[in-house]
């Protein structure tokens, strides 16, 4: 046992709870090295060669960005491309190279000098978002100028706990590869890139300490909740304990879920069922393996949206279809373009109301080209892993624009087989369900699709008439009104009786009392995000069918979201 | 030379993200590009000036092209804005 030489009383910090998790152990206190740079006049030859010397490092600094964003955490990737777009900054490039040949400063000071406006500026902006990019800019100047001087910064740490004042994108990449377990932030808050970065990789965090690194020091014992946001230094036997069993207790919990994930998708009676992942990146990839989906049952494909009318090409969303099938087993569910609503301003033409707007597939059967090079695209794909893939139609309202969808499809089909190309005649074409038209009309429906994957989101909003982003009603977005369940059951029932497979892909399928209703109404597909399955699905497993399905009469039953609410307490 | 007149829609404001989209966009043609926010005019193929520029949700932008391709610069830069650079 380490003799604690400090004064040994236990200090508890209060901070922002940037990102969940426990950890506890030895610290170590991370400061970066200061970087000074004076100027200095330079002789005209010399003039040259600081020139050139810019030139390397951003060379330089670019190939070596572009090495850590390959690969990397999405949030982390997307402040490692901002940076490189800094190095092409010609602005700053004009001025660095003004500054060294017109007014002969040298290199590293020329550099410190354009990036202070900059910097400057930004600071007294007084808008806390820019003020966070701070930080990734100031990396940028400092690794030029350690390029410069061909001076290493100081990026290494004694212990996987880390406490520091804040973390540049570059540090954290590093310190990721040498065990990172923690981290405990004197500046930042929810929002500061270091906190999203944190979440993304599952590294617990506080941030917003303001003074822990003047208190702690190297060695010292400490407690990191990113839970509650506290930390404490030099935790007493008492604290210790307490948080050895919560520690314990998490671990047990991962391990038990670990287990179960490699586990069939079974209820205890044997009854079988699918767990499918919520995909929008490639870079997520990784989890849907990792939590054992058994598919893809919503692939969002908004990401190939650049602007308005305009998508990626159909190679490119091909490429993009066919790394999703191949970076996976098992199928995977396409939604078509589900652009507008709140990601979507159509320009000159103002929506009052794009949720109940032009989006989905209205958009879409309005932009014949867009659509068909979409289907095109698919098919392609589909073609070529025949049995893979299923196509979604999104925001349907009217049994037309099912018809009207197939009949695209159809010349799709056509002018492939013209070609010669192989076409998978069984790809399945189902469509979201999230208006209540659709719900209520469920039986005509299922007359004409292969499958049905409900969208509890939306199907909330449009039955309960409330935006969810509106903070004055947000509470009237119950997920759990009877309302919704009955539009639910129907659709459930509609399906079964058709015999067409029904899935439910929004938030509700994450949660697992909702999950076991579910599928006590005859649901037998769920789609989510990877890291909810674990939970979903040991609740799932532990339960017989007749027991679901008795919890789903019981849920029926109730008259409000609160009655729904205590019946799931009860349950799990 | 063309100018034309938008508005920030999104709730976070030119971000970095968003800066970051539309300097990639504008450099992709020859023509030179400005925005006029304020009094302060920034060239916008610069991601530095376009994140100072702090503009948030509803600012006023004057866009500003010169060039040979200046219409078709325009019209992407115009349409990247006014979707809200694609965000949520």
């Amino acid at each position: 046992m380490t003799e604690h030489s400090s004064n040994g009383k236990e200090i508890i910090i209060e901070g922002v709870a940037a990102s969940n998790g426990l950890a506890m152990g030895e610290l170590c206190v991370y400061k970066r090295k200061e970087l000074i740079a004076k100027p200095i006049t330079l002789s005209d030859e010399l003039v040259t060669v600081h020139q050139r010397r810019f030139e390397y490092a951003l060379h330089t600094l670019e190939r070596e960005l572009k090495r850590l964003a390959e690969g990397a955490d999405p949030e982390l990737a997307t402040i490692l491309d901002t940076q490189i777009e800094i190095l092409h900054d010609p602005e700053l490039q004009k001025q660095i190279n003004y500054l060294i040949e017109e007014e002969h400063t040298n290199v590293d000071y020329a550099i410190y000098k354009a990036f202070r406006g900059y910097i400057q500026r930004l600071e007294q902006s007084g808008n806390a978002l820019m003020k966070e990019r701070i930080v990734d800019i100031e990396d940028v100047r400092d690794k030029l100028i350690h390029i410069i001087r061909r001076s290493s910064p100081h990026t290494s740490i004694s212990s996987g706990i880390v406490v520091t004042d804040e973390l540049t994108p570059s540090e954290i990449a590093q310190f990721a590869g040498h065990n990172l377990e923690a981290l405990a932030m004197d500046h930042g808050g929810i929002t500061s890139h270091t906190s999203i970065i944190a979440r993304s990789m599952g590294i617990p965090a506080v941030a917003g300490l303001q003074q822990i690194t003047s208190q702690a020091h190297d060695g010292d014992e400490i407690i990191i909740d990113g839970f509650t946001g506290k930390c404490i230094l030099n935790p007493s036997s008492e604290t210790r304990t307490q948080y050895q069993n919560k520690i314990k207790e998490l671990e047990r919990r991962e391990k038990h879920l670990q287990k179960i994930l490699a586990k069939e998708n079974v209820t205890q009676d044997g009854t079988p069922f699918e767990l499918q992942a919520n995909v929008e990146f490639e870079q997520e990839l990784e989890n849907v393996a990792h939590y054992h989906a058994d598919g893809i049952g919503l692939l969002r494909t908004e990401s190939l949206y650049i602007s308005r009318g305009l998508f990626e090409d159909v190679e490119t969303q091909e490429q993009f279809y066919e790394h999703m099938l191949t970076g996976i087993n098992g199928p995977v569910t396409i939604r078509l373009f589900d652009v507008g609503g709140d990601k979507f301003f159509e320009g000159d033409y103002w929506e009052a109301n794009p949720f109940l707007g032009w989006r989905g597939i209205r958009m879409l059967l309005q932009s014949p080209s867009l659509l068909r090079d979409q289907l095109k695209a698919i098919a392609d794909v589909a073609g070529r892993y025949p049995g893979r893939v299923r196509l979604m139609v999104p925001m349907v309202s009217v049994i037309d624009e099912v018809r009207k969808v197939r009949h695209v499809l159809r010349e799709v089909y056509d002018e492939m087989r013209e070609e010669d190309e192989p076409v998978d005649e069984q790809m399945p074409v189902g469509i979201m369900v999230e208006v209540p038209s659709v719900a209520l009309q469920a039986e005509q429906f299922a007359q004409e699709v292969d499958f049905f994957s409900i969208g509890t989101n939306d199907l909330t909003q449009y039955t309960m008439a409330v935006d969810r982003g509106n903070d004055r009603i947000s509470q009237l977005f119950q997920q759990h009104h009877p309302a919704v369940w009955k539009l639910i059951d129907q659709t459930a029932q509609a399906g079964l009786n058709a015999g067409i497979p029904v899935a439910v892909c929004g938030e509700l399928a994450s949660e697992p009392a909702a999950a076991a209703a579910l599928l006590g109404m005859g649901i037998r597909s769920l789609s989510m995000a990877p890291s909810s399955i674990g939970e979903v699905k040991s609740l799932l497993r532990s339960r017989t069918i007749d027991e679901l399905e008795t919890f789903a009469n019981q849920v029926r039953s109730a008259t409000s979201s609160q009655q729904v609410e205590e019946y799931f307490e009860a349950f799990d | 030379m063309i100018k034309e007149t938008v508005t920030i829609p999104n709730k976070a404001g030119l971000h970095a993200r968003p800066a970051a989209a539309l300097v990639r966009l504008a450099s992709q043609y020859n023509s030179d590009f400005y925005i006029h926010l304020f009094g302060y005019r920034v060239n916008g193929k610069s991601i530095l000036g376009v994140m100072t520029l702090a503009a948030e949700q509803g600012a006023e932008l004057e866009l500003e092209m010169d060039g040979p391709d200046e219409e078709d610069a325009m019209e992407a830069v115009v349409e990247l804005i006014e979707n809200g650079f694609g965000e949520d």
